[in-house]
């Protein structure tokens, strides 16, 4: 896909969406699990910032999809694994938030959460969009400024844009509405932009 | 970026450059993973595979076991039935007064005499 700097990017999220319907008919359970095992780790690891713990996720939902999804379609696979993983992401925020109330700490930051933090962030949209894609472009800055999304937005963000689902699917994994998967995406595009503005 | 976005307008056009990147990098972001990252995750990933089969092949045994139990329970009984009518039979045998066989062969003796 052409930018209007008149470079060329290689569109990585479709095109993976792609290989993966294309292929995934002749996968096997452990080809499909190695293939998505790192961006799960990934995915984890941005949500808990524990690298334990994202491990602790990642094996809890190969091994739900193995007992109980051995036998769908293949097709199916990459959908439900989105679903374990990120319904096993939401428990461990759930966990995190009732341990931070029983020893009287600040909780996570969250999307339900009153404070809307568009209204707090400043929009920064005529900022330099080359630093802005420089920075982009770097995996630490990237990392710290998604690890610092309210998990729905994270979510959204990594369902929809990094994965490639629809917004129907999108909406099945996070357990919400179509609607308020755009609202997350939206937020999170303009938290993102203001965050790496900011760096 | 997916097609189905741009159709849908969730992003504007600067937005989406945004997010093609930010996809990219993360895409970079995985292929960087450490060695010993990914030697773990496939390490899970052979656990959840094996303890899934072990799992398997124990349920299996005990519907094979139960199957077997199901199917050799009549036979069982039926066997026990039989075992305990000719017990019984033996018992019914047992149960024919001494005496009268004392008296049955001491008559029989005295017969042979004569």
């Amino acid at each position: 896909m052409a930018t209007a700097d008149g470079r060329f990017y290689t569109p990585c999220i479709s095109a993976h969406a792609i290989r993966m319907t294309a292929t995934i008919t002749s996968l096997t359970l452990d080809a499909f699990l190695a293939a998505a095992e790192g961006r799960a780790y990934r995915m984890a690891l941005v949500a808990t910032r524990r690298s334990a713990d994202a491990l602790d996720i990642v094996q809890d939902a190969m091994l739900q999809l193995v007992q109980h999804y051995r036998a769908r379609p293949h097709s199916e696979w990459p959908l439900l694994f989105q679903r374990i993983l990120q319904r096993r992401i939401t428990d461990w925020h759930r966990q995190q938030t009732q341990q931070r109330r029983w020893f009287w700490q600040a909780p996570i930051a969250d999307d339900e959460m009153d404070d809307d933090p568009i209204a707090q962030i400043e929009d920064s949209r005529d900022g330099n969009p080359v630093a802005l894609l420089e920075r982009a472009g770097d995996i630490e800055t990237v990392l710290e400024v998604l690890a610092q999304l309210p998990l729905r937005q994270q979510q959204a963000f990594m369902l929809r844009v990094w994965e490639g689902l629809d917004v129907a699917d999108t909406a099945s994994a996070m357990q919400c509405g179509e609607g308020s998967v755009k609202t997350h995406l939206f937020r999170a595009l303009h938290t993102l932009r203001a965050a790496l503005l900011a760096e | 970026m997916s097609d189905d976005i741009e159709r849908q307008h969730e992003i504007s056009a600067r937005d989406r450059e945004l997010a093609q990147r930010l996809t990219h990098t993360l895409d970079r972001s995985v292929d960087t993973l450490d060695a010993d990252t990914r030697a773990r995750l496939a390490a899970l990933r052979h656990a959840a595979l094996s303890r899934s089969r072990t799992q398997r092949a124990i349920a299996v045994f005990a519907i094979a076991a139960s199957l077997v139990a199901v199917i050799s329970l009549p036979w069982f009984a039926h066997r026990h039935a039989m075992t305990t009518v000719a017990a019984s039979e033996d018992m019914a045998y047992l149960n024919v007064d001494p005496q009268m066989l004392e008296d049955m062969d001491m008559l029989q003796a005295i017969g042979e005499r004569e």
